[in-house]
């Protein structure tokens, strides 16, 4: 399915992939797409509408195994706070419904923040902008499309922190 | 003696919110563990999870970008560098020489250094110490041993080794974790980074599993040696 999201890539003559999937209502978690698609968790990258506060909105764009650490995407866009946007204000905002939004498209373009280890991978996957379908490409074609939306582009450390192994923890 | 200096004397590595930047990539992010005297640990993990980048962190062979790594409660790795063995992936020995001319050769850049006599080490590591063909001749278990014997000569506290199970039949691997089963006996510290997690599973005192560059995981082995 030819998807805005595909169009806006096409635009620019960056390749991708669309590869689709079956969608359940139930789980649209980033972790049943990436099996549904074939690609492991941490390349299948979520969307996820932020704000600081009073038409301050901003995506974040996290590997789909990780959880979002607001204080840091806070930090990073130099906001007092984030928080999510509540769910019935993602289609007015975006245009795109839960489980289908990308930055691609988008009815208004917002500041994009993705988390660093993008550029770990040959190819992530991101919603094509509809349910049921991704689009598939490299991490530099998707900072470089993303910056052709004219809005500030950052890549950053947006996850949470991982386990500590301290001494006390070993008794 | 405080409680508090009685635990730190029990801690022989300590890494607190460890992060290293390759450019823009984060190969560790806000790592921190501390690695006990007489323990040996085992980091697994994908390509690119960051287990190699921990390991010449605490070599000091790699300075963090962010955080702090104090050695034996004393100082960075690099002032107390003497005092650690790290084994790199590449064998790091010369085809040319037999096992124990390379390590001959090894010793004499350790002047004024106690170190374990160049046939002592490769006896350590069962190893024939008289052995005429050249390395080059050797069998991938024989190098990978050879390696070691190059790592403990200079008597390290804390042993540092990247994938020493890569390319070794099981028969060997066997007798390397053995003989570190006894180096982990002998209060040193060990940490090994392995595709192969079955095979350090009997001396494992700990599993740490790394991912994107941070810890995911710590979970307590059950070794057997």
């Amino acid at each position: 399915m030819k998807t805005n999201g595909a169009r806006f890539l096409q635009s620019l003559k960056i390749p991708f992939e669309l590869r689709e999937y079956d969608v359940d209502p139930d789980d649209l978690s980033a972790i049943s797409v990436a099996k549904k698609v074939g690609m492991p968790p941490e390349q299948v990258f979520k969307t996820l509408l932020t704000t600081g506060g009073t038409d301050a909105f901003v995506f974040a764009v996290i590997p789909g195994n990780a959880e979002l650490d607001f204080k840091k995407l806070a930090r990073a866009a130099g906001l007092r706070k984030a928080e999510m946007v509540s769910l019935r204000d993602v289609q007015p905002l975006t245009g795109y419904i839960r489980g289908g939004v990308t930055v691609f498209g988008a009815k208004k373009a917002h500041p994009v923040y993705i988390d660093e280890t993008v550029i770990l991978f040959d190819q992530i996957s991101v919603s094509a902008g509809t349910r049921g379908t991704q689009l598939i490409l490299k991490p530099e074609d998707y900072i470089r499309a993303a910056e052709a939306l004219d809005v500030p582009v950052t890549t950053a450390d947006l996850t949470k922190d991982g386990v500590r192994l301290t001494e006390e923890e070993h008794r | 003696m405080t409680d508090r200096e009685a635990a730190s004397s029990t801690i022989c590595a300590r890494v607190e919110n460890v992060s290293k930047l390759f450019g823009s990539f984060a190969a560790l992010r806000q790592v921190s563990v501390d690695l006990l005297r007489g323990k040996c640990y085992v980091l697994i993990g994908e390509n690119g999870a960051g287990k190699s980048t921990l390991l010449r962190v605490l070599a000091g062979l790699l300075r963090p970008t962010g955080g702090k790594v104090t050695i034996f409660g004393e100082g960075e790795p690099h002032d107390v560098r003497d005092r650690i063995g790290y084994m790199s992936h590449a064998p790091m020995l010369y085809d040319e020489f037999t096992g124990q001319e390379n390590l001959r050769y090894f010793a004499s850049l350790y002047p004024g250094q106690k170190c374990l006599d160049p046939a002592e080490a490769l006896r350590q590591v069962g190893l024939d110490p008289n052995l005429t063909r050249p390395l080059g001749q050797y069998s991938q278990g024989m190098r990978q041993r050879t390696s070691l014997a190059r790592v403990l000569m200079p008597v390290p506290e804390l042993l540092l080794l990247d994938e020493p199970f890569s390319n070794m039949d099981i028969e060997s691997t066997r007798q390397m974790v053995e003989l570190l089963a006894g180096f982990r006996h002998s209060s040193r510290t060990i940490v090994i980074t392995t595709h192969q997690r079955e095979h350090a599973a009997p001396i494992a005192d700990w599993v740490l599993r790394l991912k994107g560059g941070r810890v995911a995981e710590c979970v307590p082995g059950s070794p057997s040696l």
